[in-house]
């Protein structure tokens, strides 16, 4: 057969094309956006025990204290001379939305902690969580399980969408969704339940 | 006929005064049930007591099958017309139940063929029963009182009987009576009058679950031929029930009582709901009516909601809440009451009639809230319109404050609409409303429309309002159609700001999401005039006298920060008014840019002077990804001028070098300044 001969040609020209596609979506970046908003709503005590020890995190410009409602008035009018600003980094997660719902997140994690360490809220393989066996939760708290897990699937649907939009490529929003999935799991504490591609519950 | 054969046995064993017999039949059939090895001992005692022992080695009838049977009759009575046992005891055992010893009893009428048994003392599902049976001519009925058996073994027993409960793992204990009346044909009739203790259930996921429930419940259940008609009543008093998202609570003040009368078609799988009341304490009463179709998921025909009383929160927390999640109204204070009828068929509401009372909702979050509302709402799919009326004492949109007002709605189908202009209170100011309308989309997305104007609102209160630093002048404008619509909400005229002497006029505001976590705003401004002596006090920034023009294009905001720009602000080019800009703001402006200038002013000659004259100031800043190209009224070298003085002394001319700042750090050092008088060169 023809096409078999050539099939070495052809499959080095689709693999190069397949190349010239990922380079738009820089992988390693978004990774390491992730993990750096994923650290941060874990916070650390859920920080998983193998995990390489989080590498330059700090913000930069932590002096001041994040800007209030009042200064959209003010910078209009009265501006001058301050330092010239830093370069951007490839994956900007400093948007003010996707500032948003990163707090919005890390102001949830606390309440969902418990239900992740008793296994009740699992890891979907879409980036989202979902209930898994509320038996050990005291019947009176699994309403509120069901309604943290909603509310928590919002924002990440957010943030994913926000992060695509804030770097200028929203058709990203699924390949920074693919990488937000494998990197919850990835920074999870041992003993967190997340499903496989297949659906199959697994236990890290 | 086998049965004929045995007692005529009996009789002639009884005749020739024998004081034991024993006599080994086979199997002996009948037309409903079978005996297997049946073996009789008969003795005859003293004071002519008959005692009499049955054993067998199977009973079985219909699909059941009883093993080791053993009936002992401590008297036993033979008669032409009856035979009879008393102080008897039966031992059986068989796959459905524990093996059985309780004392028994029965009497046989040959000419009837009338069967009553009794037994007493049955363990079963580790409790007790006393089962009474009786059985004429394919009749029966069965009468049985429970006391504490456990529902989980119950579960099992009921399972190997072929009477399949949900498959779910049950805990607690029940107790009261049971009567069963049926024939050849089966079960005719049910009546029941039960108690449960410390009930429970769960699911394997626990998404369906109870816990520690006292329930009580009686009632009947007669077979109608092709339907069931069920009457029955049941209370729960404690524990706790969840069922995926709802969650109910049961105590001494909130129970809940349900009386009903229903009926059920097996065939087509359809339960009729010919009345339902309900009494949720501090929750809702009233009454249901409705049809509920078995499918695979259960669907709601048809339903009439009667609400004879509902309050708030009880009705929000436990009925309404667990659906919201996730939604704006997932997190509400509320408080009120309300009554109404509400009717859905084929599964969709179909009219909706409610009075609210004095009802709260206000988001826990802040972002709105209403209160004092009342209300008569009135919708009806199938009608061109009908009138609702709503007054309430206050609402507000963020912190917005409007005031107490009233509207008269038309509520047709999908819309609803205002009949009348309505003049609603907006701080200090008010806001007209001449037309509203409100829709849902084909996405099922709610639109609407709001035209109007607002009378001029002090400024002072709208920047209170809002926590931005106090602002002086008004906030009016034309308002005409404000739209919402797939989640945006357009101002399609211009909002007129009368602040700081000089007119701030607001064209092509958007807002994306405005309730969502990042709102997204797009707005061009354009300023005309402002004082900047008022501006300058306002903000303590240091005094600047003269005025300002500004343009800002393409205002673009995330969660109420700026996100882009194109903004520049001026001296006007023909402004003929008086301009002098004070050391404090040179310093302040030099401190922004980090020192040094202001050494330089301190130790000149310059020092000596309060203020200067300037030709004309102005500053441009392009705000990309977070930093500001920038710009000022005209061109230096290497930079551009912030301020550029006047021909005559003493000239001071303040150059910037920056091209491109960091926006937060901008931000950050603007607030420090206007906070504090900077104390560098006083």
């Amino acid at each position: 057969m023809k096409t078999l001969r050539l099939s070495p040609l052809l499959s080095l020209l689709l693999i190069s094309a397949c190349v010239t596609i990922n380079v738009y979506f820089p992988t390693a970046e978004a990774v390491e956006a992730a993990d750096r908003i994923i650290r941060d709503v874990y916070g650390k005590e859920a920080a998983p025990v193998d995990a390489p020890p989080a590498s330059e995190e700090a913000v930069p410009d932590t002096s001041w204290q994040s800007p209030s409602t009042a200064q959209p008035l003010l910078i209009g009018v009265l501006e001058w001379l301050v330092p010239v600003a830093q370069a951007n980094a490839n994956i900007d997660i400093q948007s003010p939305a996707v500032s948003a719902v990163r707090a919005s997140m890390e102001a949830r994690f606390p309440a969902l902690k418990p239900f992740f360490d008793t296994g009740s809220i699992g890891m979907t393989a879409d980036g989202l969580i979902t209930v898994r066996d509320l038996n050990s939760v005291p019947l009176r708290d699994r309403k509120t399980v069901s309604s943290l897990v909603s509310a928590e699937n919002q924002d990440r649907n957010t943030l994913y969408r926000e992060i695509a939009r804030a770097n200028g490529h929203p058709e990203w929003e699924d390949d920074i969704r693919a990488t937000f999935a494998q990197r919850w799991v990835a920074n999870a504490p041992s003993g967190w339940w997340y499903q496989d591609a297949g659906g199959n519950w697994k236990q890290k | 006929m086998p049965v004929g054969v045995l007692l005529l046995l009996l009789v002639a064993t009884g005749a020739a005064a024998v004081e034991r017999l024993v006599i080994d039949l086979g199997s002996l059939e009948a037309q409903d049930w079978r005996l297997d090895d049946l073996h009789l001992e008969v003795e005859l005692q003293p004071r002519a007591r008959t005692a009499l022992t049955v054993r067998a080695a199977a009973l079985s009838f219909g699909e059941q099958r009883i093993e080791n049977l053993k009936l002992h009759c401590g008297t036993f009575e033979l008669l032409s017309t009856r035979v009879s046992c008393t102080q008897g005891r039966l031992d059986a055992s068989s796959d459905s139940f524990d093996a059985q010893s309780a004392p028994a009893s029965f009497q046989y009428h040959f000419d009837t063929g009338e069967l009553s048994l009794r037994l007493t003392d049955v363990a079963l599902a580790a409790g007790q029963a006393t089962i009474d049976l009786h059985y004429v001519n394919g009749d029966w009925q069965v009468d049985a009182r429970l006391d504490e058996i456990a529902i989980g073994e119950l579960h099992g027993l009921l399972a190997t009987a072929g009477m399949q409960l949900p498959d779910l793992q049950y805990q607690g204990r029940i107790s009261g009576s049971v009567q069963a009346h049926g024939s050849r044909d089966g079960l005719r009739e049910l009546i029941w009058k039960l108690n449960t203790h410390d009930t429970g259930y769960s699911n394997a996921a626990g998404s369906q679950a109870a816990e520690a429930l006292r329930l009580s419940s009686d009632g009947s259940a007669r077979s109608t031929g092709d339907a069931w008609q069920i009457e029955a009543s049941l209370s729960a008093r404690e524990g706790m029930l969840y069922t995926d998202p709802l969650y109910l609570e049961f105590n001494d003040t909130q129970n809940l009582a349900l009386d009903a009368r229903l009926q059920w078609h097996g065939a087509d799988r359809r339960l009729r709901v010919q009345t339902l009341n309900f009494d949720h304490s501090q929750v809702a009463e009233g009454t249901a009516r409705g049809v509920l179709q078995f499918g695979s998921e259960p669907v709601l025909d048809e339903l009439e909601l009667e609400i004879d009383d509902a309050w708030l929160p009880g009705l929000y927390v436990n009925w309404l809440q667990p659906w919201l999640s996730a939604t704006v109204l997932a997190e509400l204070d509320t408080a009120g009451h309300l009554q109404g009828q509400v009717s859905v068929s084929a599964g969709k509401p179909d009219a909706l009639a409610l009075q609210l009372q004095d009802v709260t909702l206000r988001d826990s979050g802040g972002l709105f809230g209403i209160a004092g509302l009342d209300a008569a709402l009135h919708w009806d799919r199938n009608m061109p319109q009908r009138v609702s009326t709503l007054t309430w004492e206050g609402a507000n949109f963020y912190q917005l404050q409007l005031g107490a007002a009233g509207v008269v709605l038309e509520t047709r189908a999908q819309s609803l609409k205002l009949r009348e202009p309505m003049r609603v209170p907006l701080l200090d100011g008010r806001l007209h409303v001449e037309e509203f309308e409100l829709g849902i989309d084909a996405e099922g997305e709610i639109r609407w429309l709001l035209d109007g104007n607002l009378t001029p609102v002090s400024m002072q209160a709208f920047s209170r309002a809002l926590d931005w630093p106090p602002l002086s002048g008004k906030l009016s404008g034309m308002v005409p159609k404000v739209r919402y619509e797939n989640r945006e909400l357009t101002i399609g005229g211009a909002l007129l700001v009368q602040a700081f002497d000089g007119d701030i006029v607001i064209r092509n505001l958007r807002i994306r999401e405005p309730l969502g976590l990042a709102p997204r705003l797009w707005a061009d401004a354009t300023i005309k005039q402002l004082d900047l002596e008022t501006l300058t006090r306002t903000f303590e920034f240091g005094r600047i006298e003269g005025r300002l023009n500004g343009e800002v294009e393409d205002l673009y905001m995330e969660a109420w920060q700026p996100a882009a720009f194109d903004a520049q602000f001026g001296t006007p080019p023909d402004d003929r008014s008086r301009h002098r800009i004070s050391q404090k703001a040179v310093d302040n402006i030099a401190n922004l840019g980090g020192a040094g200038v202001a050494g330089v002013l301190s130790r000149s000659v310059l020092r000596f002077f309060e203020e200067f004259p300037y030709r004309r100031l102005g500053i441009k800043c392009e705000l990309r990804n977070g930093v500001c190209d920038m710009g000022g009224i005209a061109p230096a070298d290497n930079g551009y001028y912030l301020v550029e003085g006047t021909f005559l002394p003493p000239r001071l001319d303040v150059i910037g070098y920056a091209d491109r700042v960091d926006w937060d750090s901008l931000v950050e050092r603007l607030i420090a300044a206007t906070r504090s008088a900077p104390s560098l060169t006083r």
